[in-house]
């Protein structure tokens, strides 16, 4: 890296002078997130970061400015450049019907880019795409591209180049969210009216990134409008979701506001009501199922160069049930029985950021940052018995709680340094404070006045320090090499055992001709927090764990390559194969997450090593009227658990859950009118793997007589049928004075295909020969599902 | 206008009709099974026990797509008994083993199945911290072994006083002959010392029903328990039928992770049903109760036995049933078992003081 810092800087004698500022929106005057700006004149250009921010060190002299950013108007700007110089660009939306309705941001996914296996997905693409009850999901719409896969039906899991579901960074606005997911996963917690631009990494990742081992999501949520207030209200099948932003102070501070809550268990109220009205025994009686993602931020243009952040998003899963049994008079006793659950599960995150401008060629970001994910589950069972001649009571009661968690306390500080225009140094650093809580269980019961049990039972909270220290550096050699190179340094401490791991990262890229070059790249990662998970659905009850003195640090070596084209104003196509290997993966022994609370949880589980590879082809149209793009993904994924007394599968080679032969998605987008969209999916996938038993032998003789097992002998050995669906949704558009209605309807899964979700055997009775057969049934859950939504934009 | 008003409401009728069908159709349907068919595998199962003679069933394994469901192990079967780690000799086949039962196809319609499993005998009898294992081994099958962590030490508990409730007693008169039926509740204590503190220990309560033989007096009978105290934790079945043909376990498997190095009063109800004719006996009332000391690998079959079986795990990786036998299935485990047979209270109370 030293050596192709120097070698960079050759060309750089000449006097320079660097222009640095932001890019916004000119309306809203929000940042725009990767936004190009180009000198025509000496040919050299720069992007803006994260936060907006540009700066580009150009010869002294005459400058001539292109500035750009897809969906917006191009503009340009000449000057005479003498001194260093800030300038900030306002960019107006493109209004322009044919030329565009909906564009990526290509600073960092284009053939020019040595960043490679990293797609871009804007927000408004991934709102126009149908979805299950209509719910819009950045997961979903990340679920479609290739080299990621959905784990089971309807669900917002994912699977990203073989790796398993614990293996993704999602971070919002930085901050890492452990419990993406909604009721058993069929929805994410990220709601699209809070966010502003969505960036997957599936390889290749930059040096900044750490601490998983098969991608990153980045998620930046909306700053808020600096000039005027709007916002959107919509109603759907499963919830109601709103927006609010705009000024607080106008050009200096503003605010984002969103909600989103389902309302299912308001609806069914009456319904309770009534049920508790006629039925005699019961006299109370309330059940039901929420989730909610309250999205906030707030910020505050300090100067030109500060502006802070606070962003902050809290979100539960809750379930309820209470009832209250009429008392009833037996042998002049009273009795009252009381049962109540709460049970609830979410995260909560905040980060208060602090962007300054150093220098003009220096811009530093530092937060702090606070992520939570909690689980509690909490019972109470009361009975009470009253003699009525002497008006005695006596009561017992049961109450039970369970809890579960982490909390991560972050410091984080980036710099960026662009001393040159072939070279953008990233460096920086961040320690992080985890607090595991693994499962505590609680059980007090009282008979009278007497504590039967009163007992706290489960693993004490593990306390882990985890640093990082990073360095990259984007280097450009002419105008046709250019390497992204940087190491990312770590520490995690546990149990009084400290792991390090040194990560070096390169990706690369040759322009073959202006619009088609080749990539490649290589990252090591490693990952210090593993997701203990026994079920295809995402349960309240998955715990996340930190690495032991046992249990020591998953880590992986990708390798990619790929050819990136572009067809100008038409198509662009990748295509990428990629070579992972895995090591120190868990798997649960058999059984093992049954074998009771007892038991610590690494002892429930067996280390070893995986290893994924595929090809990856990708043909995206960003342009026009009609946009969308056609994946494909042919891949292996496989596991393997031999060390000794980590045996699963008799130590024999097994493919992993989500091994999927073929995935192939098409998603497109047409902008028929100002008043009429039309979107659609098709998907198509080889079946996921299972372990379905497949002897069944005589268990151990008891007193009733025999007693039938059936067990496989290997795991994932049976492969589901293939699964393929047709999603198409319809927007209308009703111009208001003032605002803009928009009715949408979808329709999930249109021609009604039974795709596989669980398999089992049973017996069939055959009329004819009056016998009855065992056979293996599948079941499928999402048939056809309409759904309309109803949103108003003001 | 007529004719095209016409198609139009033929064509409405057409797609409302597809839309039904389609809506209707089933989530559920049958599959063939492309998978690759595994050969058999020898089973093992024994549970030892201290001062009792070692007893083995080998058994072989079938495809779950079989009809045929013999699993009656091959002739040439040599099994072989080690005691820590010596080699004590062979196990002895006992004369075959015949059961006959039914496996439910639904609530109405039942399929009988019969099995032949010989049971391996051998004059050895363990002691308390023996580490067992048994090999197997016979032409066309793998080998298998299984071996039992250290054979469990001896319990100290007791029985408390059993409490009664009455729900309700009626009778009614059939061709000269009184029949009496009684519904009630008792609930028995178990009062349990944890015999080896600071370790964990695994326990099984076993109920049953000694009036079973009188079925035949035309007397009959339910009795159900739920394991509801907070020891049982997530193993709780409730109401698991003590005493009549289901395939499920009436027993209740816990540690002591909530008593640990102390004493605990573990309470169990006892739901019972009764239609007696006048001519019953006195030990129609009576249950046992038997307390076991299990071993940890005994502790996992019995546990992923109940879960195996749950609905829930339709969303779970299958939890395969847990087995230490390697190279086939089976269990190879150690328990101790202290049994107390008891007079239930309701017997006296019933005939004495509440019946006429």
């Amino acid at each position: 890296m030293v050596i192709g810092f120097a070698l960079a800087c050759l060309p750089a004698l000449a006097q320079r002078r660097t222009i640095s500022g932001y890019v916004m929106d000119a309306a809203s005057k929000e940042t725009l997130i990767g936004a190009t700006i180009f000198d025509k004149n000496s040919g050299k250009g720069c992007a803006t970061n994260s936060y907006g921010f540009y700066t580009l060190t150009l010869n002294q002299g005459q400058v001539d400015l292109q500035i750009s950013y897809v969906g917006y108007t191009q503009q340009n700007q000449t000057l005479d450049l003498k001194e260093n110089t800030n300038l900030n660009f306002m960019l107006e939306t493109n209004t322009t019907l044919d030329e565009v309705v909906v564009e990526a941001s290509r600073a960092t996914v284009s053939a020019r880019s040595p960043q490679m296996s990293v797609v871009e997905l804007p927000v408004q693409q991934i709102k126009s795409i149908p979805t299950l009850f209509g719910e819009t999901d950045v997961l979903k719409a990340i679920q479609l591209l290739p080299g990621v896969q959905n784990g089971s039906e309807g669900s917002a899991g994912m699977y990203v180049r073989g790796g398993g579901p614990d293996e993704n960074l999602l971070l919002l606005d930085g901050v890492p969210v452990y419990n993406v997911n909604h009721m058993l996963g069929f929805f994410s917690v990220f709601n699209p009216d809070a966010l502003k631009n969505v960036t997957l990494y599936k390889g290749s990742f930059p040096a900044h990134f750490g601490g998983r081992l098969s991608s990153v999501v980045d998620i930046r949520m909306k700053e808020g409008d600096m000039q005027k207030y709007h916002g959107n209200a919509s109603i759907g099948l499963i919830s109601s979701k709103f927006n609010f932003e705009g000024p607080i102070v106008k050009d200096k501070l503003s605010f984002n506001l969103s909600y989103r809550r389902t309302y299912g268990d308001l609806l069914i109220k009456p319904a309770l009501w009534v049920a508790s009205w006629s039925v005699p025994e019961i006299s109370k009686l309330s059940v039901g199922y929420y989730f909610y993602d309250f999205n906030g931020k707030l910020n505050w243009k300090i100067s030109d160069k500060d502006r802070l952040y606070l962003s902050f998003y809290t979100g539960d899963d809750a379930i309820y049930f209470g009832v209250k049994n009429k008392d009833f008079i037996a042998d002049d006793t009273e009795y009252t029985h009381r049962i109540k659950l709460n049970w609830k599960w979410g995260n909560k995150v905040a980060a208060l950021r602090w962007n300054h401008v150093m220098s003009q060629k220096l811009f530093m970001d530092a937060s702090v940052n606070y992520t939570q994910y909690r689980h509690n589950l909490g019972m109470n069972l009361t009975e009470e018995d009253t003699y009525l001649p002497t008006n005695t009571s006596t009561k017992n009661e049961f109450n039970m709680a369970y809890k579960s968690g982490i909390n991560d306390f972050t410091a984080k500080v980036d710099f960026a340094y662009t001393p040159l225009p072939n070279h953008e140094i990233r460096f920086g650093g961040n320690y992080t404070y985890h607090i595991f809580r693994p499962e505590v269980q609680s059980m007090k019961m009282e008979e009278g006045q007497q504590a039967m049990i009163d007992t706290v039972v489960g693993s004490p909270n593990v306390y882990a320090h985890e640093t990082a220290l990073y360095v990259e550096d984007n280097m450009t050699f002419g105008d046709i090499f250019r390497v992204n190179a940087g190491v990312h340094y770590s520490t995690f401490t546990v149990e009084g055992k400290t792991y390090q791991s040194v990560q070096p990262r390169v990706s690369t890229s040759l322009m073959l001709a202006s619009n088609l070059s080749l990539k490649a790249g290589y990252a090591y990662m490693t990952q210090y927090v593993h997701l203990l998970s026994n079920s295809s659905l995402s349960l309240p009850t998955d715990l996340w764990v930190p690495v032991t003195a046992k249990i020591v640090p998953m880590n992986a070596h990708q390798w990619s390559v790929g050819a990136f084209y572009e067809l100008p104003r038409l198509f662009d196509i990748s295509v990428e194969g990629y070579y992972k290997t895995m090591d120190n993966l868990l798997e649960y022994k058999d059984g093992a997450s049954f074998f009771g609370s007892s038991e610590r949880w690494d002892e429930k589980v067996c280390m070893g090593k995986g290893w994924a590879y595929g090809v990856e082809f990708l043909v995206q149209r960003s342009f026009g009227k009609t946009t969308g793009w056609i994946g494909y993904t042919w891949a292996h994924s496989k596991r393997q658990f031999d060390r000794e007394g980590m045996v699963i599968n008799s130590g024999k080679v097994f493919p992993a859950k989500y091994d999927r032969r073929h995935d192939i998605s098409v998603t497109v987008q047409h902008k028929f009118s100002d008043k009429f969209d039309l979107s659609g999916t098709w998907v198509f996938s080889s079946g996921n793997c299972g372990t379905l038993g497949t002897q069944v032998y005589e268990g151990l003789p008891n007193d009733w007589g025999e007693f039938q097992h059936i067990n496989a002998l290997e795991r994932n050995n049976f492969r589901m049928g293939n699964y393929h669906r047709l999603d198409l949704g319809a927007n209308m558009h009703f111009p208001l004075n003032p605002g803009l209605l928009t009715l949408n309807f979808s329709v999930y899964n249109v021609y009604n295909h039974n795709n596989p979700f669980l398999v089992y055997t049973d017996y069939v009775y055959d009329e004819s020969t009056q016998q009855a057969e065992k056979k293996l049934m599948q079941v499928s859950i999402f048939p056809i599902i309409p759904s309309f939504s109803l949103s108003y934009k003001f | 206008m007529s004719q095209n008003l016409q198609n139009k409401q033929n064509i409405k009728r057409v797609i409302l009709l597809l839309i039904s069908a389609i809506l209707l159709s089933s989530c559920e349907k049958e599959i063939e099974f492309k998978g690759e068919q595994i050969d058999p595998k020898l089973v093992i199962n024994s549970i030892v026990e201290p001062g009792q003679p070692v007893k083995a069933y080998i058994s072989k394994s079938i495809f779950f797509l079989d009809n045929d469901s013999n699993m009656q192990a091959p002739d040439d079967v040599v099994a072989t008994l080690y005691v820590n780690g010596n080699r004590i000799g062979e196990l002895t086949r006992q004369p075959d083993t015949v059961w006959t039962g039914y496996e439910y196809v639904d609530m109405d319609s039942v399929k009988p199945i019969y099995k032949i499993v010989p049971a391996f005998v051998s004059g050895y009898c363990p002691n308390e911290g023996d580490v067992v294992k048994i090999t197997a081994s016979a032409n066309g099958f793998d080998d298998v072994e299984g071996f039992t962590s250290p054979v469990p030490n001896a319990v100290t508990w007791s029985l408390g006083d059993c409490q009664t409730k009455l729900w309700e007693v009626s009778f009614e008169e059939y061709e000269g002959d009184t029949i009496w039926t009684i519904m009630g509740q008792l609930e028995l204590t178990v009062e349990i010392a944890d015999p080896n503190p600071g370790q964990t220990d695994y326990f099984k309560i076993h109920l049953e029903n000694g009036g079973y033989s009188h079925h035949d007096s035309g007397n009959s009978f339910y009795i159900s328990t739920s394991y509801d105290d907070p020891v049982f934790g997530a193993n709780v079945t409730d109401n698991d039928y003590i005493n009549i043909d289901f395939q499920s376990r009436p027993e209740g498997v816990f540690t002591d992770m909530l008593f640990d190095g102390r004493s605990y009063q573990i309470k169990l109800p006892l739901y019972l049903y009764f239609t007696l004719w006048e001519d019953f006996d006195e030990d129609f009332f009576q249950i046992s109760v038997s307390l076991q000391h299990l071993s940890k690998e005994y502790y996992y079959y019995l546990n992923t036995c109940e879960q195996g079986s749950e609905i829930d795990q339709f969303f779970a990786e299958p939890v395969q049933t847990y087995t230490n036998v390697n190279g086939g299935y089976g269990i190879v485990a150690a328990h101790t078992v202290d049994t107390v047979w008891m007079e239930l209270p309701l017997y006296s109370s019933v005939t004495r003081d509440v019946l006429p």
